[in-house]
């Protein structure tokens, strides 16, 4: 009877660990999103000018294993046709257990701020591949739209076809995904909203998905490289249109276009 | 007759087109408090396109009963060292009153009211829809005034007691 208790242990253990092994290699092939997040979106009047912004690479919508982040080769805002490089103010973080960055900004005068970030790539082990994720994000200060729809000519980049801020739940989102500046027809977009409640332990429950399948959204651009996603709910949604790079140290890499926006429920 | 009719119609329907097209857009007025004693003006509209030139008002924001003392001052402070700019300025207002004359006084000249209320000073904004102003003293509004339906007040900050000892 010992001898048979013992055999189904090994046998349970056996499982639980391929099982274990399948859940790790499954979660790490989930969708990776590089996130440039801003304590406000669209400054009113009346609210500071001054916005915080966290830059952080994770899983948005599983809310689970962020990857630690090298200090990013730039980090920079596009405001009114002018560039500003904000790299050398990035100071770095620990955001659930991984390296992160953040940097203070002040939005002086109206219009539109258009973040960017080209980080280094990441190696990802699981993959045997590198990523890297150009990212930009447009924070409005007064209601100007002076620049969301402007080409910064990354190297892989989500050129807006609508304006990416003061989005209602249910707009359709539409965007040009472009690699060293072309368009790139049937680009394969990813799409996940950021699950924040489950993140931050706030009060908020997170967000529960009914199966796997709904955690990241794939949708494709057209023959012209442009994308359009119904927002199905408000919060932060990230699209990373994701495309082959040219290879690092002989291994394959994954370059991905992201933007971020947020959309808001009408009251 | 008919054919006259169409053509006034159509006219009249390409005129009511153009209207709306051109006034499917909300102004939009901006201002920041430079501390310095000035202010940063900043005008649009919400499909981008350009404010140059619109016309930018600094109010007093109380009932005018005839005190033009804060105009007055206002004025002075801003052209003290520059009777070139005042004379160009109230020609610009459309004012006949000698700018270069020895006699000239800010309270001369006639109280233009925006709502009941007394213009201090107007402007316009330059051609990136810009302009910094100096603050008056007192409460103030600004006003971007692009015409029926598309005026915008907003209060202006306020001139601080270390403001003024500086300036």
């Amino acid at each position: 009877m010992a001898k048979i208790c013992r055999f189904f242990e090994k046998v349970l253990f056996a499982v639980s660990l391929s099982l274990a092994i399948v859940l790790a290699y499954s979660a790490s092939s989930m969708a990776h999103f590089q996130m440039i997040l801003p304590s406000d979106d669209i400054i009113e009047e009346g609210e500071s000018n001054e916005i915080d912004l966290q830059i952080i690479f994770t899983h948005p919508a599983e809310a689970h294993y962020t990857m630690n982040m090298e200090k990013p080769l730039k980090f920079g805002v596009f405001h009114k046709k002018k560039t500003q490089d904000l790299t050398d103010g990035l100071k770095d973080f620990e955001f659930h257990g991984a390296k992160s960055w953040k940097s203070k900004f002040v939005a002086k005068g109206g219009g539109d701020f258009v973040f960017y970030l080209v980080p280094r790539p990441y190696y990802e082990d699981m993959e045997q591949t590198y990523i890297t994720q150009y990212t930009k994000l447009v924070v409005n200060n007064a209601g100007f739209p002076t620049d969301w729809d402007a080409e910064l000519g990354l190297d892989a980049e989500i050129v807006p076809l609508c304006k990416p801020y003061g989005l209602w739940t249910g707009n359709a989102f539409q965007g040009m995904v472009k690699h060293k500046g072309k368009a790139v027809p049937f680009a394969e977009i990813e799409v996940e909203r950021l699950n924040a409640g489950a993140f931050s332990d706030l009060v908020c429950p997170g967000q529960r998905y009914p199966s796997s399948a709904h955690v990241t959204q794939v949708i494709k651009a057209d023959d012209n490289g442009i994308f359009t996603y119904g927002i199905p709910k408000a919060g932060w949604w990230g699209f990373a249109a994701l495309m082959e790079g040219e290879k690092i140290d002989g291994k394959d890499h994954e370059v991905g276009a992201v933007i971020w926006v947020r959309a808001y429920d009408m009251e | 007759m008919k054919i006259r009719l169409k053509a006034i119609l159509a006219i009249l329907a390409v005129f009511l087109f153009s209207a709306a097209t051109a006034y499917a857009h909300t102004p939009i007025l901006y201002v920041e408090d430079l501390k310095d004693g000035t202010i940063y003006v900043e005008g649009g509209f919400s499909d981008g396109s350009s404010a140059a030139g619109i016309r930018i008002y600094l109010v007093e924001d109380s009932v005018f009963e005839g005190n033009t003392s804060v105009r007055d001052e206002y004025l002075e402070a801003l052209f003290a060292s520059e009777p070139s700019e005042r004379a160009a300025y109230l020609e610009k207002l459309g004012c006949k009153i000698d700018g270069h004359g020895k006699d000239f006084s800010y309270s001369d000249l006639k109280p233009e009211l925006f709502e009941k209320k007394l213009i201090i000073f107007q402007s316009q904004l330059d051609e990136h829809g810009e302009l910094v102003l100096r603050k008056p003293e007192g409460k103030y509004l600004v006003v971007f005034d692009a015409g029926p339906g598309h005026v915008v007040v907003k209060q202006g900050p306020e001139l601080t007691g270390a403001e003024k000892r500086v300036s």
